[in-house]
């Protein structure tokens, strides 16, 4: 008798590892509902502009919204972050959008910046190819410039 | 019989609970063109970010310097952290470089862009520098 319970036990065990999830009832809802997160790697601070673009056409697509979108800047391209002129707009527009300016640290301090000098609304995060690695497999959609 | 079935029952269990643990592992392939970022390149496959395959593929004309001492060190460390390395053969044809003088830790693949969307069709997540 407890040898039968014992297997009964087993075997529901069993059956819930092969369950598979119900399909959702209504996809399309569950669809329009999904929202995305982002990270673009850029070498080149002139796409800024058009990144930035990007972000705002998918933030308006369909009442879409991310949650999360990351601008990394690596490369040379990170002495034109510690451009107060260069940078007024680009910082200003990602605000208002609620994108993050990410500069890689290890950018910077290969050419001697330091993060005192980047203008406000720009982070540093020490390392920007680990960042972004670490964002995909978060399953963030990544496009790398 | 009642034990048998016992047995059967708690080994087909376990086998079920751990399919459903699963030991999902990310792989990654990184491609690039110039050689500023060797060094968070190295970071990032030393670290915890890095649970599965860890590819490097270079390309363009800074492939003859994988051909110079200098990146003996860079080689070294890679093959340290089990950080795989590879050449594009397409680039290696154009600048003309002697295949022998490239480093017998990187493999040799035909096209690099080709070799990126097959490894992302197996799941890799790709990263271009």
């Amino acid at each position: 008798m407890k040898t039968f319970f014992s297997s009964l036990i087993l075997a529901l065990v069993f059956i819930s590892g092969q369950a598979q999830p119900k399909a959702t009832a209504n996809p399309e809802a569950a669809e329009s509902n999904h929202t995305y997160d982002y990270v673009v790697l850029t070498r080149n601070i002139q796409q800024l502009k058009p990144i930035l673009m990007a972000a705002e056409d998918l933030s308006k697509e369909n009442g879409r919204q991310f949650e999360a979108f990351y601008v990394i800047v690596c490369g040379k391209a990170v002495k034109d972050l510690a451009d107060p002129e260069t940078m007024e707009n680009y910082t200003k527009d990602a605000h208002r959008i609620g994108v993050h300016l990410m500069g890689c640290g290890f950018s910077l301090n290969k050419l001697g910046i330091k993060e005192e000098k980047l203008p406000e609304g720009i982070k540093v995060i020490e390392n920007g190819i680990q960042f972004n690695l670490e964002l995909q497999k978060q399953g963030y959609i990544s496009l790398s410039l | 019989m009642k034990n048998l079935l016992f047995y059967t029952m708690m080994v087909l269990s376990i086998g079920a609970w751990a399919q459903q643990q699963g030991t999902h592992t990310t792989d990654f392939v990184i491609l690039s063109s110039d050689l500023e970022f060797l060094d968070p390149i190295i970071e990032t496959g030393a670290s915890d970010v890095r649970d599965g395959h860890f590819r490097v593929v270079f390309f363009g004309r800074q492939v003859a310097e994988v051909t110079q001492p200098k990146m003996r060190d860079f080689i070294d460390r890679a093959s340290k952290h089990k950080i795989e390395l590879a050449v594009c053969e397409m680039s290696i044809n154009r600048l003309g470089i002697d295949r022998d003088a490239i480093p017998k830790e990187f493999e040799i693949v035909g096209n690099v862009f080709l070799h990126s969307l097959q490894l992302q069709q197996q799941g890799y997540k790709a990263l271009h520098l």
